[in-house]
């Protein structure tokens, strides 16, 4: 029943203008994807966070987006006003960013901050807030909804907040979700359980995930396709599943770069850039 | 409160005047006004029109004129005169303030900084206690009490403005304790006083010129309200605040008498404020 | 509770520091006061008698430590001018002061926080660039030469509010000071119209003296709200559709009302301050210009009990700053 193409990006570029010139900073990519998974892989610098800012139109000043095509469950966000946009962030889209340390606000309270994409979003009530808002957060998995509801961020442990964090992203029921880097800031051990929760969310609600990480086997285990970027280009297009195996010189390296306990010791393999092509 | 990056040059660049401009107009318009002023006490006698002190009675009060662009005070003294010998007590009382206040300040908050522990804390604990009273009352009590003039005021001053600098410069010292830049120089045997004048102090100076062209705006302020109150120079050389003063028994009617010379002190005030305002977002690498 | 009793000890220190300021200007002041007790046409032992009494000439030690003693039982000596216990004094003019401070404040931080967050909201336009400049000039203004002006040009010439002191002459002895708060008093206890003109009387000596402190609190907030800005949370919040405006108001503020308090509250001891030069240009009968004519008669004992009075509430004022920092940011509570 889901739009096959929940979203269409062509030609999406960002650009900032610097002392020697606009700089691209990603460079005219296309993609589209449905109801899927897709990982976006890269190093840092690559242009995926700022694709993800793109498509949520968080891309702060003085940078631009360009786009011949950006549609959203067939909706085109080139044409949206700030007000439209306003409405769509938080209702149709969704951030969900590293550190729950950072991202939630620290002086007010976890409830307030669940509630928050209710309040601007739609006409429910306090009543009815807080009982989905308490929803959100049992659904996350937290222990004890009532006392994490009333409690403050500072009070949460890492694993906790990024549960919030989910909670106050989905609970306005958006169609798509791109998680920035979501369990970097998370122990190892972590980072499995929130990951599978976020999936597990994705799944029941039939929306989409972008999932941005430099962790190649988190995507591969996770996601059903992968993007790799390199420098503001998409540069490999991958069954996830396939991450292991691709032919590309850069996607192999980056596979082989991955530190590990088997690695210990060895040289990592490094980069050839040279031979990579200067990628602009 | 400047958080100056370690890496502010241990040879500093030459910045040239153009580029200085362009990266902080608030610098470059608040150091022109300064420079202005500062010219203008310093060639007073030859800007002046008229002697600042001299009365010419039967023209008191006259509204601006082209024989008295300012107008004329109650005792018929030419009021640009005045104005423009006024930039000489206000500047002279600065220097003094400056003269007292940074040496002291900074050498204490380089000696608690340095050498830490005990010494640190006792120094620290003074700062703190003189930094909580309150300067404006001080002054004023201080020169009620002691007699006013010039120097009186100075010193009133300079007694409550030095924690400000100690404070900071003590903090920057501290950061600057643990770099290798001064592990490097106590290597090749440098300590003691020269490596505290030498090495240090260099260092922490911006900090403190900056934190200076800051509290030079309000003392100015200050020091006309001492003028104000009569307990500033002697008259009858002329000083803004004490004009001030004259003027408010005319200002309903006459009101270019009190006027022009609170106008005199902003100007001043402001130059300084814009200058170290300029300062600051110069050395702040946020907001480049 | 040892953070608690460390705050106590600093204020009490710092007190103590006040009281040797002001005793070390009394010491080192050229009139005497044994002179004043016994008067010029004294004999030598009627003057020794009254240097006797007062002390003058224990040892420096034990004069400090009477010198405190008296301080802390409400002792500040006499006044050489009204010959009233210059306690009693400060205690009559005090309310005053503290109305007219109090009301100030008010006027600086509301309008201060407003300017600072409508700067904050267009960073580098021409609002901002306004604000700025505006916040500038008010930074530097003499507040004794604005009140002039303001006098001269509100009152004398366009007649919008009263002149100096506090009440008009027909209203001056009806008003009951119960408070000492003239707002309160004719508020609840007073004639038709004493109230409008209480407020008549007030708006100009509240807005000059609020000029000042609303310049700072102005740049502040601008300041702080600019910093806050590029935080993870302000783009987690925009992320899920909060607006500018309300990102400001719920998100940002509440986050830098900490440092915001705390700069209101400072500018509030700097009232007290600021006050003195400001009753004299109105005729305000507060504190301040209690002071001033103390200063103009010479009179020592009113001086440095006026400062030790400003001082002391200073001080106070900006301990309790500290703790107001922590109260409010629920991190650290």
């Amino acid at each position: 029943m889901a739009d096959p193409t929940l979203l269409n990006v062509e030609k999406l570029s960002v650009r900032f203008p610097s002392d020697r010139g606009p700089v691209e900073v990603v460079h005219g990519i296309s993609f589209a994807m449905g109801a899927e998974k897709l990982g976006l892989v890269g190093e840092s610098g690559s242009g995926k966070s700022m694709t993800a800012r793109a498509l949520i139109g968080l891309v702060a000043k003085p940078g631009r987006v360009t786009a011949d095509r950006l549609m959203l469950d067939g909706e085109d966000l080139t044409a949206l006003t700030p007000r439209q946009w306003r409405h769509w962030r938080g209702s149709r889209i969704g951030l969900v960013l590293q550190d729950p340390k950072f991202a939630l606000d620290p002086v007010m309270s976890i409830g307030r901050q669940v509630e928050e994409p209710l309040k601007l979003h739609t006409a429910a009530k306090k009543a009815e807030r807080r009982e989905r808002a308490l929803a959100m957060l049992e659904a996350v998995g937290l222990p004890d909804p009532l006392r994490a509801y009333h409690s403050y961020p500072h009070q949460l442990s890492g694993g906790m907040g990024q549960r919030v964090m989910l909670a106050a992203t989905l609970i306005a029921e958006p169609r798509l979700l791109i998680a920035d880097e979501p369990t970097s800031a998370l122990d190892r051990d972590l980072r499995d359980q929130v990951l599978d929760l976020m999936l597990k969310l994705v799944d029941e609600r039939e929306m989409g995930l972008i999932l941005i990480s430099h962790d190649l086997d988190q995507v591969a285990r996770f996601c059903d396709r992968a993007l790799v970027m390199y420098r503001g280009d998409i540069v490999d297009r991958l069954p996830a599943s396939e991450l292991a195996n691709s032919e590309h010189p850069y996607t192999k390296t980056l596979w082989a770069c991955r530190p590990s306990p088997s690695t210990f010791g060895t040289l990592l393999p490094t980069l050839d850039r040279v031979s990579l092509g200067a990628g602009a | 409160m400047t958080n100056l990056p370690l890496t502010v040059a241990v040879a500093p660049n030459r910045l040239s005047l153009a580029s200085f401009a362009r990266r902080s107009p608030t610098a470059a318009i608040g150091a022109a006004l300064v420079v202005l002023i500062l010219l203008v006490a310093v060639f007073a006698p030859f800007l002046a029109p008229y002697d600042p002190i001299a009365q010419d009675v039967a023209n008191r009060l006259m509204p601006p004129s082209a024989a008295h662009w300012f107008g004329t005070d109650g005792f018929g003294r030419d009021l640009l005169s005045r104005l423009i010998y006024g930039t000489r007590p206000t500047l002279m009382l600065l220097a003094i303030v400056i003269l007292l206040t940074t040496p002291i300040g900074i050498a204490i908050g380089i000696v608690a900084g340095f050498y830490g522990g005990i010494v640190e804390r006792i120094l620290m604990r003074i700062t703190d206690i003189a930094m909580a009273f309150p300067k404006l009352v001080l002054a004023l009590a201080f020169v009620a009490v002691l007699g006013a003039g010039l120097v009186n005021g100075a010193l009133a001053l300079a007694l409550t403005a030095w924690p400000a600098y100690a404070r900071q410069t003590r903090s920057e010292t501290v950061a600057l304790r643990r770099s290798d830049y001064l592990a490097a120089a106590e290597m090749m045997g440098i300590t003691g006083p020269r490596l505290l004048f030498g090495h240090v102090l260099p260092l922490v100076l911006p900090g403190a010129i900056v934190r200076m062209a800051l509290d030079l705006g309000g003392i100015i302020l200050i020091a006309a309200g001492l003028g104000f109150l009569g307990l500033g120079v002697r008259p009858p050389t002329p000083e803004w605040g004490a004009m001030v003063a004259e003027g408010t028994q005319v200002i309903f009617d006459q009101w270019w008498v009190a006027a022009t010379p609170g106008a005199a002190i902003l100007l001043t005030s402001f130059a300084f404020n814009l200058l170290s305002d300029g300062l600051r977002d110069l050395m702040d690498p946020r907001n480049g | 509770m040892s953070a608690v009793a460390n705050w106590l000890v600093t204020l009490a220190i710092t007190l103590l520091g006040l009281m040797v300021v002001t005793f070390a200007l009394a010491e080192l002041s050229p009139a005497d006061p044994a002179l004043h007790l016994a008067g010029d046409k004294a004999t030598e032992a009627t003057y020794q008698a009254a240097r006797q009494t007062l002390g003058l000439d224990d040892p420096l030690p034990q004069r400090f430590a009477a010198y405190v003693g008296h301080v802390l039982t409400g002792n500040l000596g006499t006044s050489w001018s009204t010959n009233q216990p210059v306690f009693t004094d400060i205690l009559r003019v005090f309310p005053a002061t503290l109305e007219l401070a109090t009301v100030a404040i008010l006027f600086g931080a509301l309008i201060g926080v407003a300017l600072g967050v409508i700067a904050a909201l267009r960073p580098r336009g021409l609002i901002d660039g306004i604000v700025r400049i505006v916040s500038l000039i008010g930074y530097s203004v003499p507040i004794f030469w604005l009140g002039l002006l303001f006098l001269l040009l509100f009152y004398a010439r366009l007649h919008w509010t009263a002149g100096p002191g506090r009440l008009s002459d027909i209203y001056a002895y009806t008003v009951t000071p119960v408070t000492g708060f003239y707002l309160i008093d004719t508020a609840l206890w007073g004639e038709e119209g004493s109230f409008l003109d209480t407020l008549s009387h007030l708006v100009l000596p509240a807005s000059v003296l609020a000029i000042h402190s609303l310049a700072s609190i102005s740049r502040l907030t601008r300041a702080s709200l600019l910093g806050e800005l590029g935080k993870e949370y302000a783009v987690a919040a925009r992320a899920k559709g909060v607006g500018e405006v309300r990102l400001m108001l719920t998100h940002l503020l509440p986050n830098v009302a900490g440092t915001v308090l705390t700069v209101i509250a400072l500018a509030y001891a700097t009232l007290l301050e600021g006050a003195v030069l400001t009753e004299t240009v109105f005729g305000w009968p507060g504190l301040g210009r209690y002071m001033t004519t103390a200063i103009f008669a010479s009179d020592m004992p009113a001086v440095l009990g006026g400062t030790l009075v400003i001082g002391v509430c200073f001080v106070i004022v900006n301990a309790i700053t500290d703790i107001l920092a922590r109260i409010v940011d629920p991190r650290l509570s």
